[in-house]
């Protein structure tokens, strides 16, 4: 093995390997560039054949000019982050020391700063491509790291002989010794020393303990910032909430009584914040709080009971609605209309329902991935709605109506009147209400005749035009170019139905769509964020109402499958599980994990069917039987361990002076060549056979050089002796097993060898 | 050969490694790091630290578990040559290999040695740094030899006492160090030089009465007398005429020339006078045998030039040695006699055994106690090898002297300061405690 080449392979890839995670990590791809770059140079000048290291001239130079410049961007420009510029600063050291002669303690250092480069990214990143990154570095830094203790001693050797030598004498060339089959046996040390490295990491990493409040996740913060789409405002003139990245922020697990739902082609309306307030001047939707009654209810859900909002038995059909949020910086927690119960084991803080906007927050921002599961009736029965007000908190400001919701836009020249006829009349509806058709009934008429007319009519776009100044962004999606954004169609809606004279509020949240076969479950991610509107009915309390065109929005929405669909779904479930049991391991996965491995202990010492329970139970029963306390137990039992451990080594230096090691290995070693001499008894039957005849194998001979002889003496009589020889060979060194067709075969030669010996006779 | 059981368990302990100290001072800073910003994959990398520790602590326990080391020592080594001590390594295990193993020699720590009742260490070392190889893979069951390099420096008994083998695979943070009793003793010859090619000839014992083959038969030089035929022998030996006379084959015997000899004096009885002298003429310009003025104190011995005392004693008996090997290297017969020091007076004679005892003879001269007078030099030597100077050419009586002191003119590959090396104090690898 070159333990020298070996090495310095392995150590510029692995300076590589960190270079390339951090430059992941912090999104830098010009680094990444001129790294990589200095990296080749740096093999292709220093380690080729012909390749000599730069003198110390320009190395010692080029560390102080690393270092300057750190000094420079830490105190000077003062704009960058500590750990980036720590971690560039070990970059351009890293490639510094690579150019330069290299002895022990320069590739010391070496490794110590790639080390350090992938902490640092590590605290800069959690995605699980840096985790694999991550996960590669370490084998190949366990790899790297037994080479180099390797050559350390090769080293030191060399410089040993070199300084024991008499001066003039030339030192004696250390030869490297091994054994045969070394290769593999250094892969298999390798595989078993990494394999109990993870395995202690593993235990490790549950043990430690983790801050209860995650108080101190602040770099989670910057992991999980990611520019959603969502947002519990909606600007009107600003970017559409659907222009979002494709990085997933919510998995959805949808249950229809208990059964999961694998369906593709199917969408759901995620409902996060309801606006109920549009200020014409800055054209943005909001929260009026100071229009709102306040009606929140607050309960904090403990060990995943449900907290009952609704508390009503009803039987009709429900989903179940599992959802693990990745949105940090987001405290609302998302629904499917209407809701009926949630429960959740990981969301500590309190968390609040409105009951008028029916929505659900987190008083307490979480700064990790929470997973929460609610009920939700398919179709809410009569009274459904009217429940909410009979949560205790909140039972004393009696029903809540929808305030707040009714303000009519202003109507400059009555466009929008007529465009509630126009839709009216489309959907042929009197525009007066008759006596028997008044109430939510028609209310529900008209909403859909609204939604309808705006589908219809109306072409959904993504780009955003120019509303200019002074114009108003929604008169000029109905008015003028009649395309946009959901968010100018759920306005449209909202501002027609109350125009009309119907409550109506816009709903921001997300579409779910896309759904990932292997998890199970629909994938959102931030370019699904979308806006609808709900309108208020007597009866049948808030209606949800889309007007975007939904065949237009599913196809812009729902991904179509190619060919490496799988393989993005396999990506992202790894990528889930790898945020939620790695990067969003915290204090409550922790306390799962100890309190089942205490519950599988426990049942292990309480199984009556395993001998390890019997014997607990008879250690307790022991006790009680002998009625003594604990403490005195404890010390018995301590007493009894130890007479054993000196009985047992009594008896282990009275058996080895007595020499039964020695007669009970010669004895295992007796019984196996016993058992291999049966494997190959039809040789001793052939050997059996000769000796009959007269002929014995002389001590010097080989058994296929006696069987050649013996066939070149008369090969009509000992025709088969060379082919019976050939398989001993086989069966006794090639290893090759005893099976059926060779033991027939050997058979069938031995039959013949009798036959031909005794027709001589 | 099936490999049972190791001969003798040996002495072990654990200790930290190179590094390991470092290694867990950052495995705690990534702690303190990773329970601050509650950073998981900083659990991880402190995990992963800890496995490295665990695996530190155990890999090093078990490759060492049931490995037996036996040191194979040469006869005799040469002072100032390389002499390869060998081990054999032996993998008693039949599972699980062992990588990164380092063979090394110990002795005792201080004065008293590593045992109580140990034997006391030596100062200075015989040996300038610690005998270690390494073995990087020693896999189940094998059985792999290794050798360790070394450079006595001076003539004397070598003696080893145990055999140490350490490894820290994989990770350098802790080490499992293993210690083997195992006692062996080597004779360092003197440091042997080649002697310029004149000199044996200056030197050797001149047959004053011109005689110079031997009364023996066997040889091709003259006539010696006759004797029966024998089958082996030569037609050319026959002689015809005495045959043809009496009827049957008699050969001829021809005499054997006589061999050269070397009777070698060595004199060690002026070793102080002459060592204290010689260290000091140089620089008061005397010459012969005056003394300056000024007798030199212990503290100018020491000093004198280049700091190094020139040991003219170790000399004298490394030219001694060099002429013996020499000399039976060109068929000489040696004999030797030693004044000043306790030793055995060797007649003279040729043979390889007789060379190597003559060379232990010098090996083990002690010349640390006083000096003795109960040896005198023989009646005629060849050569008297002596402490102080000499003229190289012979005096009145025959007998050529050699001085220690221009050792340059006597030998081709003389080094000062290979000479003064040799008893020079230098480090030791152990603590300096080698015998």
């Amino acid at each position: 093995m070159n333990l020298q080449h070996s090495f310095r392979r392995l150590m510029y890839v692995q300076v590589l390997l960190a270079v390339v995670a951090f430059a992941l990590a912090v999104k830098a791809p010009g680094l990444l560039l001129v790294a990589g770059g200095l990296c080749a140079l740096a093999w292709y000048i220093v380690e080729t054949p012909k390749g000599r290291p730069l003198p110390q001239l320009i190395i010692v130079p080029g560390a102080m000019g690393s270092f300057l410049w750190l000094m420079f961007e830490l105190f000077y420009l003062r704009n960058s982050d500590v750990i980036l510029a720590m971690g560039r600063f070990t970059i351009w050291l890293q490639l510094v020391m690579l150019f330069g002669h290299k002895r022990v303690r320069e590739y010391s250092l070496i490794l110590v700063l790639s080390l350090m480069l992938m902490i640092a990214a590590s605290v800069q990143s959690n995605s699980m491509v840096f985790g694999t990154l991550l996960v590669i570095y370490c084998l190949l830094g366990m790899v790297t790291i037994l080479m180099f203790h390797l050559k350390v001693v090769d080293d030191q050797m060399g410089a040993a002989w070199e300084a024991a030598a008499p001066s003039g004498t030339p030192p004696a060339t250390v030869k490297v010794i091994t054994g045969p089959g070394y290769r593999w046996q250094f892969r298999g040390t390798a595989t078993l020393v990494g394999i109990v490295c993870a395995m202690v990491a593993a235990v490790v990493f549950v043990v430690l303990p983790r801050a209860a409040e995650n108080s101190r996740q602040d770099f989670a913060g910057l992991r999980f910032n990611k520019s959603v789409g969502f947002s519990t405002t909606i600007r009107l003139t600003g970017a559409p909430l659907a222009g979002g990245s494709s990085e997933p922020v919510l998995h959805v697990t949808i249950r229809e009584n208990g059964v999961p739902i694998r369906g593709e082609g199917r969408s759901w309306l995620l409902r996060g914040a309801a606006l109920n307030s549009y200020d014409r001047r800055n054209q943005t939707w909001r929260r009026d709080d100071q229009m709102l009654i306040n009606a929140d209810a607050v309960s904090t859900l403990r060990d995943g009971a449900p907290w009952r909002l609704v508390d009503v038995s009803y039987d009709v059909p429900v989903w179940e609605v599992t959802i693990t949020q990745r949105l940090a910086g987001v405290n609302t927690l998302f629904t499917i209309h209407p809701v009926s119960q949630i429960a959740s084991n990981n969301i500590s803080a309190p968390i609040t329902f409105n009951t008028v906007d029916q929505q659900l927050t987190a008083q307490v921002l979480p700064k990790n991935m929470v997973t929460y599961t609610m009920v939700s009736p398919q179709s809410p029965p009569e009274g459904f709605f009217s429940q909410y007000m009979k949560i205790p908190q909140i039972a004393s400001y009696g029903p809540q109506g929808p305030v707040g919701y009714t303000p009519r836009p202003p109507d400059t020249g009555g466009r929008l009147r007529g465009l509630v006829r126009a839709a009216l009349v489309e959907a042929k509806i009197p525009l007066q209400a008759s006596a028997e058709d008044r109430g939510s009934q028609r209310d529900l008429r008209v909403a859909a005749a609204l939604c309808e007319y705006l589908i219809h009519h109306y072409r959904y776009e993504l780009t955003n035009d120019n509303f200019g100044f002074l114009n108003d962004p929604l008169e000029t999606f109905l008015f003028e170019t009649k395309r946009g954004h959901c968010e100018l169609f759920a306005t449209a809606l909202v501002q027609l139905a109350r125009t009309h004279g119907l409550p109506a509020r816009v709903i921001t949240g997300f579409r779910a769509s896309e759904f990932n076969r292997l998890g199970g479950h629909y994938t959102v991610r931030q370019s699904d964020a979308h806006a609808w509107a709900e309108i208020y009915c007597d009866d049948a309390g808030w209606v949800t109402f889309d007007p975007t065109p939904p065949a237009v929005i599913a196809a812009a929405t729902t991904p179509v499958r190619t060919w490496y669909t799988p393989a993005m779904e396999i990506y992202e479930y790894l990528e889930l599980a790898w945020s939620s049991f790695v990067v969003g391991f915290d204090a409550e996965k922790r306390a799962q994990i100890i309190a089942g491995i205490q519950h599988v202990i426990h049942l292990m010492l309480n199984d009556q069917t395993t001998w390890m329970g019997r014997t607990f139970t008879w250690i307790r029963e022991f006790r009680v039987a002998m009625d003594i306390g604990w403490g005195t137990y404890s010390m018995i039992a301590v007493a009894g361990v130890c007479v054993v451990i000196v009985l047992v080594q009594v008896g282990r230096r009275l058996c080895a002076r007595w020499g039964l090691w020695d007669r009970l290995a010669a004895r295992f070693h007796a019984i196996r060549m016993q058992r291999q001499s049966g494997a190959v008894r039809f040789h001793n039957a052939m050997i059996e056979l000769l000796r009959r005849e007269g002929r014995v194998r002389p001590p010097g001979q080989s058994p296929l050089r006696f069987a050649v002889k013996l066939v070149q003496s008369d090969p009509m009589r000992f025709g088969p002796v060379v082919p019976l020889t050939e398989l001993y060979y086989e069966v006794r060194y090639g290893e090759r097993p005893l099976d059926e067709s060779r033991q027939s075969r050997a058979d069938h030669l031995l039959t013949q060898l009798e036959q031909r010996l005794t027709r001589r006779e | 050969m099936m490999l049972t059981r190791m001969p003798v368990k040996p002495r072990s302990r654990t200790r930290f490694g190179r590094g390991g100290f470092i290694y867990c001072l950052l495995s705690a800073l990534i702690l303190i790091v990773g329970v601050h910003m509650q950073a998981n994959l900083l659990f991880w990398t402190f995990g992963l630290m800890v496995g490295s520790m665990v695996v530190s602590l155990l890999l090093p326990l078990m490759m060492l578990h049931g490995i037996s080391v036996r040191r194979i020592v040469p006869e005799h080594g040469i002072a100032g040559q390389m002499m390869p001590i060998r081990y054999e390594l032996v993998n008693y295990r039949s599972w699980f290999a062992s990588f990164g193993l380092v063979i090394s020699e110990g002795w005792g720590r201080g004065a008293e040695g590593w045992r109580h009742s140990g034997p006391v260490a030596e100062y200075p070392p015989r040996l300038p740094t610690v005998p270690q190889t390494w073995v990087m893979h020693l896999g189940a069951g094998q059985t792999v030899e290794a050798t360790a390099p070394c450079w006595p420096g001076r003539r004397g008994m070598l003696r080893f006492e145990k055999v140490v083998l350490s490894t820290s695979f994989p990770f350098g943070i802790f080490q499992r160090v293993l210690e083997f009793d195992q006692t062996d003793e080597v004779l360092i010859y003197p440091r042997l030089y080649r002697v310029r090619r004149t000199l044996l000839s200056q030197v050797r014992d001149p047959d004053l009465r011109g005689r110079q083959q031997m009364n023996q038969a066997g040889g091709h030089e003259e006539f010696y007398g006759l004797r029966e035929y024998r089958p082996q022998d030569s037609i050319k030996v026959i002689d015809w005429r005495r045959s043809a006379r009496t009827g049957k084959f008699v050969s001829k015997e021809m005499t054997r020339p006589r061999p050269p000899k070397i009777m070698l004096a060595l004199d060690l009885s002026d070793r102080y006078d002459q060592t204290i002298a010689l260290a000091i003429l140089p620089r008061a310009g005397a010459t012969g045998s005056a003394l300056p003025e000024n007798p030199p104190t212990a503290e100018t011995f020491r000093n004198n030039g280049n700091g190094h005392r020139p040991n003219y004693t170790e000399r004298a008996i490394s030219l001694a040695a060099s002429l013996v090997c020499e000399a039976h290297h060109h068929g000489f017969q040696i004999g030797l006699a030693v004044q000043g020091a306790p030793c055995t007076p060797f007649p003279m004679r040729y043979g390889l055994s007789h060379r190597t005892k003559i060379l232990e003879a010098l090996a083990r001269l002690d010349v640390s106690n006083q000096i003795t007078d109960a040896t005198p030099l023989p009646a005629a030597p060849s050569v008297v090898v002596r402490t102080g100077r000499g003229d190289g050419s012979r005096n009145g009586a025959g007998i050529a002297v050699l001085g220690a002191a221009q050792m340059a003119q006597y030998v081709s590959d003389f080094n000062e300061d290979a000479g003064a090396s040799a008893t020079a104090p230098s480090k030791s690898a152990d603590g300096g405690a080698a015998p």
